[in-house]
């Protein structure tokens, strides 16, 4: 495949925020190469794996951009990602949608449950696992998940001064 | 100071080599210590973060240890009761064998110290006489009556907080530190081992209860193993080395891999060669060299250090060098109460039951053990663990579910004696080369009969106290039994009266190599019932450097 110029301009500007300008940045600004198509899934099961309720979902806490960025950087993650996403849209498609981001919340959790049963080291079976587990690693290294579950983090500086008595109640 | 300048120099700078270099500094020997990891700065653990979860600790792949394993062996569905699992993911370890998995080894100035969690054991004297009792494993050359002096040193340099009325181990004077208090879930545990009639105590710790020595008391953050932000735990680099390096007889150099000891004639080490972060190479020499790197890269050096003086590799002419290796015998139960704990809170291992410690305590079984409330090291600290370890599912119900259970996970762990075996030992990769070209290390670890009647007995134990302190589910059990993992390790060089079964004397030091010595967990003919090494380890190395000295004086280094 052809390497052209726009695609290295991509590429060079997305690595030279990464050096100089940090984790945000990089989430804002780095070219997935993820079609919007494509993220709009991502996104959607993103937000069927952490929905808001009283606490914010996982698009809102940027977890999608995480997700992106380590797509942009891993090649076998990508293509993972992309595959996962196809295999939603078709399923949706079975549902006469266009496609797993046009679905109501219960079908698309109907077809997230799918995934989640699907046989052990299939493809929607391995795209559900690292989708879970990475979600929930970016979504709760967030503050504002922690509120309602009664942490108080991170450890320093404070500490836990109160360790001995029993927890407060949560908010 | 030129290379030449130095009266000793010491390999390696954990509890071993800490202890080492502060105890000769002290008394005006120029000491030269090498480590091959970098010096860390505590405010660069990351534990101030918001996505601190996601950290371990900041250790750069280029200063990790590489090491191989031999064959795993085969594992008996007998023992099936002993296999690692977790409620969401299933068997941890899904084939018919042991499965390789880490020794928890850190290079950088403070060792394995920086990452342990503070415990702060004296041996109980009853273990140090295992063939003599029991037929098995190796006795000590010393008895705790002649280590118990040093022990009391070593406690009031890394500051060590511990409750009064130990009646086993006899002390000369009380713990520096008064104990620190339960945390809220241990004193869950507590009851239910009362109620079980077992005694449940405070830990003995390296972690300080109150200011001590210029260093804050502990804010009960529990991550110990992610490294000591405030410089409350006893790790050497804040410790024993900070002190060596104030007496101005301690020269530090970091990123410098020995690579080979000289065995020259007269039965004397003559050179240390080696290697710093730019690649060149050094050669210095001192009157003793004392090697602290543990009992996996210790051995490794003395093998990698073979010549026509030493055709078998440096002090192994019994062929004891990297034989008698022990390993962590441990097991872990994680249960969900039913109440909030805020289990997240507290020191890491704030409290234990010593009364299966004594080695005749099991009906049948040669060893002991001890058990203690210990889930902070289960890396049950944080929300990202629950999410994906501990609460089923996703979605609503799943973010409902963790506003229910965070902070009421509950983990007993229990750690055993390792006795040696013929199959266990470290020997030298014959196809593996790190990247300065050194032969790996290579663990040959094995799991007889009686140590796994040992785990049978701990992990049962260890579910009944998980029961009774309240506990209703079990989510996840971890046991060595099918997976290796190790943080203590011992007797790859052990010490011992007949030249023919050992590799040191009761000082330490090699029967043949006169200027020879050893400082870490390496020298211990067995491993104790359970007890974490550290304090043993410092308390040796007091010893044998103040035995240093006296050959020094006496003309007979």
């Amino acid at each position: 495949m052809a390497f052209s110029r726009r695609s290295f301009l991509r590429a060079t500007l997305g690595i030279a925020l990464l050096a100089s300008s940090g984790y945000i940045l990089k989430d804002l600004f780095l070219p997935s190469q993820i079609e919007p198509a494509k993220r709009r899934t991502l996104e959607a099961l993103l937000d069927t794996l952490i929905p808001s309720d009283t606490t914010p979902g996982a698009v809102q806490l940027g977890v999608s951009g995480k997700i992106l960025g380590k797509a942009f950087e891993d090649g076998e993650y990508r293509r993972l990602v992309r595959k996962g996403c196809d295999w939603l849209d078709r399923m949706a498609g079975e549902h006469n949608a266009d496609s797993f981001s046009s679905l109501g919340e219960r079908e698309r959790e109907e077809l997230v449950g799918q995934t989640e049963e699907a046989p052990a080291g299939s493809l929607p079976r391995i795209f559900f696992e690292r989708m879970r587990a990475d979600a929930f690693f970016h979504y709760y290294a967030h503050p504002a998940s922690w509120e309602k579950i009664g942490y108080t983090g991170p450890p320093q500086p404070d500490g836990y001064p109160d360790y001995a008595a029993a927890p407060k109640a949560s908010s | 100071m030129a290379d030449t300048d130095f009266d000793v120099v010491i390999i390696g700078s954990g509890a071993g080599g800490g202890a080492s270099a502060w105890s000769l500094s002290r008394r005006k020997i120029r000491v030269l210590l090498l480590d091959a990891g970098p010096s860390y700065d505590p405010s660069e653990y990351g534990l101030y973060k918001t996505d601190w979860e996601q950290r371990l600790f900041p250790e750069k792949a280029k200063h990790r240890a590489r090491y191989t394993f031999g064959p795993m062996q085969e594992l008996s569905p007998e023992r099936d009761g002993l296999r690692t699992w977790n409620h969401l993911s299933g068997k941890i370890n899904a084939t018919g064998r042991r499965i390789a998995g880490e020794y928890y080894h850190k290079r950088g100035i403070g060792g394995s110290t920086l990452v342990f969690s503070g415990e702060a054991h004296r041996l109980n004297p009853e273990s140090m006489k295992m063939y003599s009792r029991f037929g098995v494993g190796a006795d000590w050359p010393l008895t705790y009556k002649e280590l118990e002096a040093y022990y009391c040193i070593a406690e009031r340099i890394v500051g060590v907080a511990g409750p009064p009325g130990e009646v086993v181990r006899f002390r000369s004077e009380p713990y520096p530190l008064p104990p620190h208090r339960l945390s809220y879930a241990s004193s869950k545990v507590r009851d239910g081992c009362r109620a079980l009639g077992l005694t449940w105590v405070e830990n003995a710790v390296a972690i300080l209860s109150r200011p001590y020595g210029g260093r804050p008391e502990c804010n009960y953050c529990a991550n110990c193993y992610r490294g000591c932000t405030r410089t409350d735990k006893g790790s050497t680099d804040v410790t024993f080395i900070r002190k060596a390096v104030e007496t101005g007889f301690c020269t530090v150099r970091t990123d410098s891999q020995v690579t080979r000891l000289e065995a020259g004639p007269a039965d004397r080490v003559t050179a240390v060669h080696y290697v710093d972060g730019e690649n060149r190479e050094h050669e210095t020499s001192a009157g003793a060299v004392v090697v602290a790197c543990g009992a996996i890269e210790t051995p490794r050096l003395l093998l990698a250090s073979k010549n026509r003086n030493a055709p078998d590799g440096l002090g192994n002419e019994s062929g004891q060098a990297g034989r008698n290796f022990m390993e962590t015998l441990a097991w872990s139960s994680t249960g969900l109460h039913p109440e909030p704990l805020g289990s997240h809170r507290g020191i890491p291992v704030d409290s234990v039951c010593w009364d299966f410690n004594a080695p005749d305590s099991m009906r049948g079984i040669a060893g002991g053990c001890r058990f203690c409330s210990a889930t902070p090291e289960a890396d049950l600290l944080g929300p990202i663990n629950y999410a994906k370890r501990v609460v089923k599912g996703w979605g609503r119900r799943h973010k409902e579910e963790m506003r229910r259970v965070f902070g009421s996970a509950l983990t007993i762990i229990a750690m055993g004696e390792s006795l040696p075996n013929e199959k266990s030992f470290i020997d030298l990769d014959p196809h593996e080369k790190d990247g300065l070209g050194m032969p790996v290390a290579r663990i040959n670890t094995f799991l007889d009969g009686m140590e796994t009647a040992r785990l049978e007995f701990m992990a049962s134990k260890t579910r009944e106290i998980l029961q009774a302190s309240g506990a209703e589910k079990t989510i996840e059990e971890f046991g060595t039994y099918d997976i290796f993992s190790s943080t203590h390790v011992f007797g790859t060089c052990r010490m011992g009266t007949d030249p023919e079964q050992s590799v040191l004397d009761a000082y330490g030091r090699s029967h043949r190599w006169k200027n020879l010595f050893m400082a870490d967990a390496s020298v211990f003919p067995s491993s104790g019932g359970g007890e974490s090494p550290s304090l043993t380890i410092e308390a040796l190395a007091i010893r044998t450097a103040e035995h240093i000295l006296s050959l020094s004086k006496r003309g007979e280094l």
